[in-house]
């Protein structure tokens, strides 16, 4: 049981990112292309190449782009149902590199249908998997494009926050155990741009469990916390639970902000913006503080559900 | 030989019926007594209820109807521990689980006399040592229990009884797995018990054991009690040919004087009665 | 008894060192000088530590005592604390906790939501594997062991079938959450978890002569003056009872049931009147350490408990079966 769990856990992971082609081509969109896409960065990376249009099938955490939200849901991530695929006559299958559902894939392939693989893992990943993809379905320009603008946008704010201090961060994705962006994560690139230093650069894997203690008495200065997520809680510059530490800097001048995690937490054409947005938190002196808006969707006091 | 202020254990009329949608009558009716000083042969063929009985009267099984008294008192109306003071059991087959020593299995005896969490006295520790002793098994002592053979547990098993300072003793065919000597020396021992006022009730299977070594003899067939008398008056042709349902042969040991009985395989069947018509202890 | 002294030592040894080692580096020596901690060194220590240590020890002796007390009623050495069946009513209600968001709703709920919501699931199963194995007013141990088996299979399965419904982000949490984790709550809360794991050991330890003569056997047992009915009901109710603390608070920690109270068996014995508090001692002692390795040798990263127990538990055990001539089978 265990071992299916973390596997689970691993490929859920590695799904929050994906990209890297395999094939380079540039081409005009070629006509006919039915999609079906079960990662939501890459749902989210065809939205961007404006090929929302071809998807005929979502994976079932794929939220994004809201239009998507109505076409047949195919399964998990790991467990595409293969008959719904072929009824929907597909004739590409995006998805993100992972271990498990690798059987399903190679039964794809065998069917005829292009599968394209994405590794979102890390920062520069997901750009170079944007191209490819791009590439792949006909939308090499305009993913070029895209890629060049998230660049720039990067270079930006790494530039500005160039002369300023690194302010140690740290990023909560889970909350008791403590879950952290650790080193490999796309967040962790994305505070290193914003000129801040991930207090748990230093853990074993992009999204670590590590020690409530190490990371006390580490004293960050920002604190990032997208665990708590529960409906009611607002957003922006809340302590929340952490206002029990006050000698952390981070509480004691109120650098601890509330964030919703599909703000940053799905790497992809978005890139660009979320480091903009990490430069407001890190660095609200130099880049303006975040307003409301962009840590979130508002949240109604409404049970969760999927 | 009773002696004054011994415990006897007296059965009243039992009855006893496994239940279910078709209830199987197991006993009907029994009444039994084992006096202080006596020796109580308890015999009859498999699924006779002996074993059943014997339970019931161990407080093992408590839905018989009728009544067991233990030294006057009503079974039912006593606690497991007050049972467990006056009587103890030595079972055919003995369950172990952990690697007890010898004479941790032994002390185990004293449970009943002991309170709370208290570990065993020097005095628990003597009785249980001479226990040990009297069964033969003193050299066992320190052994793991899981290490012993068959017939050694058994003897062990006998010094647990005796360590708990029984008043009655019943043996569940007791000797089953020990070899001749020991046989004889348990039963030696369980005479000596009796001459000491110890109630004893022992199912048997050895017919000749039970002419040597018992006072009375009760014989059980399909949950009915046959007869109950002095061995001697028990064992005779008629009643266990009655009981076992074979013939047997009944003759006198020439050197002791105590019943002989010979059971008699078709062979020797056939023989004996071509040769020796008129015997009159065949007929 | 002079085990018991040393277990006693090597439990506050134990405690000593969990409480001077951990990621966020805090200088406890400074403590013994006379010196205070700065506001940060006395949080780490004091609020996220210290309570953590002692709910190690406090549930890692509650698990190896029901393994002792399992291993009694079932007369099996091998039983561990999860056998009967507990374990699988307490993941199922922890899991289902998180599947309705009762772990994260607001207010009181969401304080006791997952926790609690593991305990009830670990007593609904205790009350249904007791009705399931009694026959006949007698509570069969054949039966309890089969039901307790098969309820952990069927409780596997519903949780395979939640996670398969669940969000990812519930996914991740359900995973974690059986992964085996001591967490890091306040003081009241350990006080409270730590009267009642040592009431209930207590008890246990009060009926250990009992447990020695239960294992010649049930009518052994009752002829030498033991109730074994109430005997073996006590023993399931306490032993689950222990049990369903230690997972609802933590997850499934293995191994501590099974190879603690095996280890002090070979070495010191079975006499339930000394493994008993040994194996609490014992347990307490493990659980701290293996805590401790979870907490620090992937510093900042931790690794979950139940990996590291199963990681030291599995080849000990395995090697003093080698050594002590697999006394086990001896049965």
């Amino acid at each position: 049981m265990m071992a299916k769990s973390t596997r689970l856990v691993l490929a859920s992971l590695l799904l929050v990112g994906a990209a890297c082609a395999r094939q380079e081509s540039t081409s005009a969109p070629a006509p006919g292309l039915r999609i079906v896409v079960m990662a939501p960065s890459a749902a989210e990376m065809l939205g961007a190449l404006g090929l929302s249009e071809q998807v005929v099938g979502i994976g079932d955490f794929v939220s994004e782009p809201r239009q998507l939200a109505k076409l047949p849901r195919i399964g998990a991530f790991d467990a595409p149902n293969l008959e719904s695929v072929l009824a929907l006559h597909a004739t590409h299958f995006v998805t993100a590199r992972q271990v498990a559902g690798s059987a399903s894939l190679a039964k794809l392939r065998a069917l005829g249908i292009q599968v394209i693989e994405l590794d979102t893992s890390t920062f520069d990943g997901t750009l170079l998997a944007m191209k490819s993809l791009g590439a792949e379905l006909g939308a090499g320009d305009r993913a070029a494009a895209l890629v060049h603008t998230i660049e720039n946008q990067v270079a930006e704010v790494r530039r500005r926050s160039l002369g300023a201090l690194r302010k140690r961060v740290l990023f909560a994705v889970g909350r008791e155990p403590l879950y952290v962006a650790g080193p490999g994560s796309h967040i962790d690139a994305l505070i290193r741009a914003a000129g801040g230093e991930n207090i748990a650069a230093d853990a074993t894997s992009p999204y670590p469990q590590v020690s409530l203690e190490a990371m006390l008495a580490r004293r960050p200065e920002v604190i990032l916390d997208s665990a708590d997520n529960r409906p009611g809680l607002p957003l922006g510059r809340e302590l929340g639970a952490w206002a029990q530490w006050p000698f952390l800097p981070a509480v004691a001048e109120r650098r601890v902000y509330a964030l919703d995690p599909a703000c940053i937490s799905v790497p992809g054409p978005r890139l660009g913006e979320m480091a903009q947005l990490m430069a407001k938190l890190v660095h609200p002196e130099i880049f303006g503080e975040a307003t409301a808006e962009e840590l979130g969707p508002p949240r109604e006091a409404s049970p969760v559900t999927r | 030989m009773a002696e004054a202020g011994g415990v006897g254990l007296e059965g009243r009329d039992i009855s006893f019926a496994y239940g279910g949608a078709a209830p199987r009558e197991i006993l009907r009716g029994v009444s039994l007594n084992a006096s202080p000083g006596q020796v109580l042969g308890l015999l009859g063929p498999n699924g006779s209820g002996k074993s059943t009985l014997l339970r019931i009267f161990a407080g093992l099984l408590p839905k018989y109807r009728g009544d067991v008294l233990l030294g006057g008192e009503s079974l039912r109306r006593l606690s497991r521990r007050a049972v467990a003071r006056q009587l103890a059991v030595v079972p055919q087959e003995p369950v172990f689980t952990f690697p007890f020593s010898v004479l941790e299995t032994v002390l185990m005896g004293r449970h009943p006399h002991l309170e709370g969490l208290r570990f065993e006295s020097e005095r628990d520790l003597d009785l249980a040592r001479q226990a040990l002793a009297r069964c033969g098994a003193a050299d066992l002592e320190r052994r793991s229990i899981l290490d012993l053979s068959a017939g050694e547990r058994q003897r062990v098993v006998f010094a647990r009884a005796l360590a708990q300072q029984p008043r009655v003793l019943l043996l569940d065919e007791a000797g089953s797995f020990l070899d001749v000597r020991h046989q004889v020396e348990m039963y030696e021992l369980v005479r000596e018990l009796a001459a000491q006022g110890v109630s004893i009730l022992a199912v048997l299977h050895d017919l000749n054991l039970a002419a040597e070594y018992c006072d009375r003899i009760a014989l059980l067939r399909e949950g009915q009690l046959l007869i109950e008398g002095p061995t001697a008056e028990v064992f005779t042709y008629q009643n266990l040919t009655r009981t076992f349902d074979t013939e047997v042969y009944v003759d006198q040991n020439h050197l002791t004087g105590s019943l002989l009985v010979t059971l008699l395989s078709g062979r020797a069947r056939r023989a004996l009665e071509a040769s020796a018509e008129g015997r009159g202890s065949l007929k | 008894m002079t085990a018991l002294g040393a277990l006693v030592l090597v439990l506050l040894a134990c405690l000593l060192l969990a409480a001077s080692l951990g990621a966020g580096r805090v200088p406890v020596l400074d403590l013994l000088r006379g010196r205070a901690l700065d506001s940060a060194g006395a949080a780490i220590l004091w609020q996220v530590r210290l309570p953590r240590v002692l709910l190690a020890a406090v549930l890692g002796g509650g698990l190896a005592v029901a393994g002792v007390v399992f291993q009694a009623l079932l007369r099996n050495p091998l039983a561990d604390p999860y056998v009967l069946g507990v374990s699988g009513g307490a993941s199922l209600g922890g899991v289902a906790a998180l599947l309705v968001g009762l772990g994260r709703a607001p207010g009181l709920m969401g304080e006791i939501g997952v926790a609690g919501f593991a305990f009830l699931g670990a007593l609904g199963a205790l009350v249904v594997i007791e009705r399931v194995a009694t026959v006949d007013g007698h509570l069969a141990v054949y039966t309890l062991l089969l039901s307790g088996a098969i309820f952990n299979a069927f409780s596997g399965a519903v949780i395979f079938f939640v996670q398969s419904i669940a969000s990812l982000e519930q996914l991740h949490a359900m995973v974690f959450y059986l992964m085996g984790q001591v967490p890091s709550l306040g003081f009241a809360h350990v006080g409270a978890v730590a009267a009642v794991v040592m009431v209930v050991c207590a008890v246990l330890w009060r009926m250990a002569r009992d447990f020695n003569v239960a294992s010649l056997g049930e009518e052994s047992a009752a002829q030498l003056g033991v109730d074994t009915e109430r005997l073996k009901r006590k023993a399931f109710v306490l032993g689950s009872l222990l049990t369903a603390i230690a997972v609802s608070v933590a997850g499934l920690i293995g191994f501590v049931g099974l190879v603690v109270p095996h280890a002090l068996r070979l070495i010191l014995g079975p006499d339930h009147r000394v493994l008993v508090p040994v194996a609490f001692l014992g347990g307490a002692s493990f659980l701290v350490l293996a805590d401790l390795m979870a907490r620090t040798v992937a510093a900042p990263s931790e690794l979950p408990v139940g990996v590291i127990t199963a990681l030291i538990g599995g080849p000990f055990f395995l090697y003093l079966l080698r050594a002590r001539g697999g006394a086990v089978n001896r049965g």
